[in-house]
């Protein structure tokens, strides 16, 4: 049984009054609540104090919590309708959340070097692509970063992100597919942004003139 | 990739916890039975002086057919619109709008089909369906203000959509209600008086839901007891410790609630 699974029973338990169960509850979504809300709020009393609300929400509807239902995307869902009430119109959402959470992106070459250290040539390539990713990342629209951070690095079903949400499992996965075709363009791969092809099908756009010629 | 939860944050969550006592499910579940048991009363007791009470005009089979009909569609129709399913967080929107909107349709349906088989849909010059509808309405209204009353401050996601499907809940069963002692089956008649009041208390269990059922800041973490969400996170704290996030953490947003008082362009909280 994963963590996840006990971390459900546990609030099912604590819901019929058990407190001891709380401890699993905390341990398993603190983390996970600190790691999402600190992509998007970026002072990180506002953090601490957005967790500790969610909890005491939790706490205060504990009863509510129907047996067997899955305790992640409800604490999700607190938390994000806690930080929208708490103004994040108004702050300016940061890089560093998600440089600090994902993996730097690594270029393949880079990977066979397993054991040793990478060059400072393929360092630095490393560097900027990751810049790239990042970049490419904070230019996308906030309710895409929100999908993907759900599905993609918090590992919510498809769905549960689009309970949290308030939005339907077609909304979520089309989200998240935006979200990869931008990250592979910033890498260089995929399919060209979508005016460009509209321009190559009318046979004006630059596309098709740099195939004639 | 996780990494291990604060010790301090969660003192201070637990610390916060011991402060605000919390009803267990079976607490919760008896609390909810008395305001639901009162809202249902209250509506019988309603829908009784409002002359509820007198036996209809149509053979005895036609009215235990669509009643019984009327009330396995009823029926399925508030258990899904009242409930939530598996999910803490409720049922997904549009399956709640399609089967409050399918089973609206089916109750009148039913009701029309049946009655037409016994030849009793003419239509009834003096009964147009405002009463039906007045009826209808306050009949729904108390068990609907029940059900947002026992839900309150605790549906995180659409709380306007909880409240809705509550309202079109409430309004199905009331509409059964009256339908009970109604012998008009004229289709307008059906749509004024018992369709129509299921879209009005759809409409207000919305508005009165975004309101009562959405969450609120409670007391026990800072931003109730000082301004520690600033505008800007990039604003430096003030030296009199009014806002600013560093200033959040330190002493003087631990400080006073007169903080949030004197410092209108903050965003004060708003706690319970």
């Amino acid at each position: 049984m994963g963590t996840i699974d006990q971390a459900d029973q546990a609030m099912s338990r604590y819901a019929c009054g058990d407190e001891t169960a709380f401890d699993l509850v905390y341990e398993t979504v603190a983390p996970r609540l600190e790691r999402y809300l600190a992509r998007r709020v970026p002072a990180r009393s506002a953090v601490e104090d957005i967790v500790q609300q969610t909890f005491l929400q939790m706490h205060a509807a504990r009863a509510t919590f129907i047996r067997g239902a899955a305790v992640m995307p409800w604490a999700f869902a607190i938390a994000r309708r806690l930080m929208i009430d708490a103004g994040r119109a108004s702050w300016r959402e940061q890089p560093a959340g998600f440089e600090n959470d994902l993996p730097p992106p690594v270029p393949a070459g880079v990977m066979s070097y397993e054991g040793s250290s990478p060059s400072s040539e393929q360092a630095m390539q490393a560097e900027e692509t990751h810049a790239h990713l990042a970049a490419a990342y904070q230019r996308l629209s906030s309710p895409q970063r929100e999908a993907f951070d759900l599905v993609k690095i918090e590992g919510l079903p498809y769905a549960e992100a689009a309970a949290v949400l308030g939005t339907t499992i077609m909304g979520v996965k089309l989200r998240v597919h935006r979200v990869h075709l931008a990250l592979r363009r910033a890498l260089g791969g995929g399919p060209a942004p979508r005016p460009a092809r509209r321009a190559a099908r009318r046979n004006t756009g630059p596309l098709r003139t740099a195939e004639g010629s | 990739m996780t990494s291990p939860p604060d010790t301090d944050l969660k003192r201070r969550v637990l610390a916060s916890m011991r402060e605000l006592p919390a009803p267990t499910r079976g607490e919760a579940l008896r609390a909810r039975a008395w305001i639901l048991g009162c809202g249902v009363l209250g509506a019988l007791v309603v829908f009784l002086l409002e002359g509820g009470g007198r036996l209809p005009a149509r053979p005895p089979s036609l009215t235990a057919l669509t009643s019984l009909g009327s009330a396995t569609v009823v029926g399925a129709g508030m258990w899904f619109l009242l409930t939530r399913g598996r999910s803490a967080l409720g049922r997904p929107t549009g399956r709640l709008a399609a089967s409050a909107l399918v089973t609206a349709i089916l109750f009148i349906a039913w009701r029309y089909g049946v009655s037409a088989l016994f030849d009793q849909t003419s239509a009834w010059p003096g009964r147009p369906g405002f009463l039906c509808l007045g009826l209808s309405v306050a009949t729904g209204a108390l068990p609907l203000l029940a059900a947002l009353l026992s839900a309150r401050r605790t549906v995180p996601v659409s709380p306007g959509v909880t409240g809705a499907a509550f309202g079109a809940g409430a309004g199905l069963g009331s509409s059964w209600l009256v339908d009970l002692n109604c012998p008009v089956s004229y289709l307008p008649h059906l749509l004024l008086g018992h369709l129509l009041p299921i879209g009005i208390l759809a409409l207000v269990g919305g508005g009165a839901g975004a309101l009562l059922l959405r969450l609120r800041w409670l007391p026990g973490s800072r931003r109730c007891d000082g301004p520690t969400f600033p505008r800007h996170p990039g604003s430096r704290p003030r030296s009199d410790g009014r806002g600013g996030a560093a200033g959040a953490t330190g002493a003087g947003a631990l400080e006073p609630r007169q903080n949030a008082r004197s410092s209108p362009r903050l965003d004060t909280p708003k706690c319970l």
